[in-house]
């Protein structure tokens, strides 16, 4: 483990959307889609974020980018409490943290070049004396993701899914952060191409020793390129622990649910196995207590009334369950 | 060339091929197809986009374009309830309209799109029955009830009077399964059923469509991108790239031991969670895309992206179906050098 | 888009009405307000259209009449963008306060009839070349900045919006590089129109008198002064009523077509 200070350090970071309804719009309600997740992230460390839908994942990503402003909680950043920041400060800071879309067909401009597109992070953030200058910049990123130059003058809308991902994740790496939140880079990828994006980002972690925060649905990617993953469901952190161990030896029930739900690639492993019954529930009304109550196996009558803390069970492993012997 | 299946044929697809003509060009969509399903079965038609798989879906369900534009060969003989074997291909419309919903039904993976959003559920699941069987609407009511109940809706009744977009993606699928189930067709083509869905209700919904297949000996084409829900529902896979089929046979086989480079490499490229290495070792990726339907390479549509392509070899003429095990075909020109 | 016939037709007319502003001088066989001894003569060969009631020739006031009609037209549309674009920027892009406070005033201009809001506005300014400009630009102003303003909602939206963020741009990078080139497609359509509206509300003002005064060619006056003698020479109403007519067919089949 690092003895230096962590990267990132996100504290009771909670987020709630007001819904607004009516000719006079008044409020009728929050959706509580961040409640209370708290993590680090170490330099050159990969958090994977995992869970389903109304889990929050994206929402954290963009918190922790300041994209959207939290409703309570604090983020720090290299020890700078991001909430605090000037708008110089955070204009730098704009240069240490990027991010990568899930959509690749809406991140680009449909305007602009691959180059023009590539080019303008380091144009905003004034690190190339002109356009003119940037292309050799821009050459050397579209090489990084192995885009050739011959589409530098290119529209996206001659360019593949996949390459348009590409695109993207040059354009991130193009004022060399030290951070980089991956929010569902490959969701939208055909399968024979999904592999290709994720082991671009695997490499560009290692050679560039970056951090990131990868959020996915798939749990089974994640493993492949995250060093700890932290799975969500309804705003709150469920379980959080080094990759390989979590995915092998689940404490939490819902981790557990979500593996078992994952199918197998292999025709010979097929079996029975327990599912989880239910759906999600409205995360304008979650549940009291446990907010997984609803659908877990073990709940006891304490689930309801006691919101189980995220606490450490082993080195580096955390769980909110209010048992200890499941599942 | 036909596949051995345990019972007579309850779908029977020859050679099917379906071209568009677009401004830009002829589209190969789908380029000599065959394949056979047998009752109870689920066969799984696996492809990426551009693969045709969709259109071979909806080939079947006689739901492609009528116009000039849309040139259909081939065909593909469903046998109905009353025992009558029809090529869908050449039924009039009004026939058509019987066969569908009735013999066989389709569930899309979007059931917003196929969902009216003006009509209550009640209301949409009551139609579907009264147009294939001849019920007082007290019953259809009542067969939509036990349906929904069956396939573990909570509180059916409230679903009934509810609007599609009350809904959860998950509940709306089921709603969709009940609409095609509504008249017991004896083949359902999923199209992509569970891939917009969650994992855990998608594993919710592969469960429900497993136990009413065995239920009522149902047969299902479940086409999707998604090899690893291939491994837990079907029985055989066809494997389609670029519009023809490029590998076929008993999904253990083809999975043990696949012998076309293509479903090789797909198969290689998936995480698996079962032995996960460390982090950091990669999967392995196909190079380059999937070509465009307007541009397809010469040879074998797959040998630009191929690691065992020879020249010479691969990019001349398009490799047959050859029958490589007394199951199996396989399109390939050296499947017999290849370990 | 150069197949579309409606943009063809409409571009056509355009350039052939600003062709024949252009060359005025050249093209015109007389000064358009040099008045004679011929009054009210019928056409003949040395007068194609013959001459209005002061002598003066009705051809060469038509082809002179073009320029007006392009000043008035095109001056206006440039106003109500000058003061649209940027409001309806400012509230598509920023919303909150500033959005709540304009969207009142385009719903309240938009309301009323362009026509009748010149009508007033002119008669209390007193017409001439400059205040025809900027009233009918005024009147014009709010559907312009409605148009911008529900274009600029929608682009905020896309994730390369939120991308341009995450780099680090400025609202005045992102409106600048990303929001105005994507609406500036549909903001020139809407100027195409904006000119045809202006040159039929100019002519209708002329028509009423409270137009350009003369003895300035204009044919919105030369259809009203030609209105009293139209058993003695239809043309000298229905020549200038038929250019109008076709330029602001122009303008409005242009911009439509690039819709």
């Amino acid at each position: 483990m690092a003895t230096t200070s962590p990267l990132l350090q996100v504290h009771d970071l909670s987020k709630r959307f007001e819904v607004r309804r009516g000719v006079f719009r008044h409020i009728a309600g929050h959706v509580h889609a961040v409640e209370a997740v708290s993590f680090t992230i170490d330099r050159k460390e990969v958090l994977g974020l995992a869970g389903e839908s109304g889990s929050g994942k994206s929402t954290v990503g963009r918190l922790l980018l300041r994209l959207i402003e939290p409703t309570s909680g604090q983020i720090r950043f290299d020890g700078n409490d991001l909430s605090r920041l000037s708008a110089a400060e955070l204009r730098q800071f704009r240069r240490r943290a990027q991010i990568v879309f899930q959509d690749p067909y809406g991140a680009l401009d449909p305007r602009m070049t691959v180059a023009e597109a590539v080019s303008e992070p380091l144009i905003v953030q004034k690190l190339v004396a002109s356009p003119r200058r940037a292309r050799d910049r821009v050459a050397e990123l579209l090489a990084l993701v192995a885009i050739g130059p011959e589409y530098m003058d290119r529209r996206p809308a001659e360019l593949s899914g996949g390459q348009r991902q590409r695109v993207c994740i040059a354009r991130a790496l193009s004022v060399k952060p030290e951070f980089i939140v991956a929010d569902e880079p490959a969701s939208a990828l055909d399968a024979s191409i999904q592999a290709q994006v994720i082991n671009l980002l695997a490499n560009l972690k290692t050679r560039l020793g970056l951090a990131m925060l990868f959020i996915s649905h798939d749990i089974a990617v994640m493993a492949h390129l995250c060093d700890r993953i932290a799975v969500l469901y309804l705003g709150r952190i469920m379980e959080m622990g080094p990759s390989f161990a979590l995915v092998t030896r689940p404490r939490h029930p819902y981790t557990a649910a979500l593996l078992s739900a994952v199918p197998n690639p292999d025709p010979e492993l097929r079996r029975e196995r327990p599912l989880l019954e239910g759906e999600v529930p409205s995360p304008v009304s979650p549940p009291s207590g446990c907010v997984f109550r609803t659908r877990c196996r073990f709940a006891i009558a304490a689930c309801a009334s006691t919101v189980p803390p995220l606490r450490q069970i082993d080195a580096g492993r955390f769980m909110a369950c209010l048992r200890d012997d499941v599942p | 060339m036909q596949q051995a299946t345990p019972n007579p044929p309850l779908l029977d697809v020859e050679a099917l091929t379906v071209r568009y003509r677009a401004r830009a060009g002829l589209v190969h969509a789908v380029s000599d197809v065959s394949f056979q399903l047998g009752q109870g079965e689920t066969l799984a038609i696996v492809g990426e986009s551009g693969s045709g798989k969709s259109t071979t879906g909806l080939a079947i369900m006689g739901l492609l374009p009528t116009d000039r534009r849309t040139i259909v060969h081939g065909a593909i003989r469903l046998t109905s309830k009353s025992g009558s074997v029809n090529d869908v291909l050449r039924l009039a419309d009004r026939e058509r309209r019987r066969v569908r919903g009735n013999d066989i039904a389709m569930i899309f993976q979007d059931p917003m799109s196929s969902l009216n959003p003006i009509y209550s559920i009640g209301s949409q699941i009551v139609e579907a029955v009264e147009q294939h069987r001849r019920v007082a609407r007290r019953e259809a009511i009542a067969d939509a009830l036990r349906l929904l109940g069956q396939l573990g809706v909570p509180s059916p009744d409230r679903i009934l009077a509810s609007y599609p977009h009350q809904l959860s993606g998950g509940m709306r699928q089921r709603v969709m399964i009940a609409i095609a189930l509504s008249c017991r067709p004896r083949a359902l083509i999923a199209d992509e059923p569970t891939t917009a869905l969650d994992v855990t209700i998608q594993a919710q919904i592969l469960a429900l469509l497993k136990r009413v297949q065995r239920e009522t000996a149902m047969a299902v084409v479940f086409i999707t991108h998604n090899l690893s829900v291939v491994a837990e529902v079907a029985d055989r896979i066809v494997v389609m790239y670029a519009g023809r089929i490029v590998e076929a046979g008993p999904v253990r086989e083809v999975f043990k031991s696949p012998r076309m480079p293509y479903t090789r490499s797909l198969l290689r490229s998936l995480p698996r969670l079962g032995h996960v290495p460390r982090s950091g070792e990669p999967l392995e990726a196909i190079p380059g895309n999937v070509p465009s339907p307007l541009a397809l390479p010469s040879g074998c549509t797959f040998h630009p992206r191929c690691p065992h392509q020879v020249a010479g070899v691969c990019d001349g003429l398009i490799p047959g179906l050859e029958r490589c095990a007394p199951n199996r075909l396989v399109r390939c020109a050296r499947w017999r050098e290849i370990d | 888009m150069m197949k579309n016939w409606r943009f063809l037709a409409g571009a056509s007319i355009v350039v052939a009405v600003m062709a024949v502003a252009a060359v005025a001088p050249i093209l015109a066989p007389y000064e358009p307000n040099k008045s004679s001894v011929f009054m009210l003569e019928t056409p003949s060969a040395t007068h194609w259209l013959g001459t209005d009631e002061l002598g003066r020739d009705i051809l060469s006031r038509l082809i002179y009449g073009a320029r007006t009609s392009l000043v008035i037209g095109i001056g206006a549309a440039g106003v109500a963008l000058l003061i649209g674009a940027p409001i309806g920027l400012a509230g598509g892009y920023f919303r909150g306060r500033i959005d709540l406070m304009i969207v009142p005033v385009i719903d309240l201009f938009v309301a009323m009839p362009a026509l009748i809001l010149a009508l007033i506005i002119t008669v209390m300014v007193g017409p001439s070349h400059k205040n025809l400009i900027l009233v009918l630009g005024f009147v014009m102003w709010p559907t312009m900045a409605r148009l911008v303003r529900g274009q600029a909602l929608v682009i905020r939206e896309a994730t390369y919006i939120e991308a341009a963020v995450a780099a680090g741009g400025t609202s005045a990078w992102i409106i600048r590089r990303h929001v105005w080139p994507n609406i500036m497609r549909i903001v020139a359509a809407q100027i195409a129109i904006a000119v045809s509206l202006a040159t039929i509300t100019a002519a209708s003002l002329s028509f009423l008198g409270l137009g350009i005064p003369p003895p300035t060619a204009d044919w919105g006056g030369m259809v009203r002064s030609g209105f009293d003698y139209l058993a003695l020479n239809p043309a000298m109403s229905l020549a200038p009523g038929a250019a109008t007519t076709i330029t602001v067919l122009g303008f409005y089949l242009g911009g439509s077509a690039v819709e």
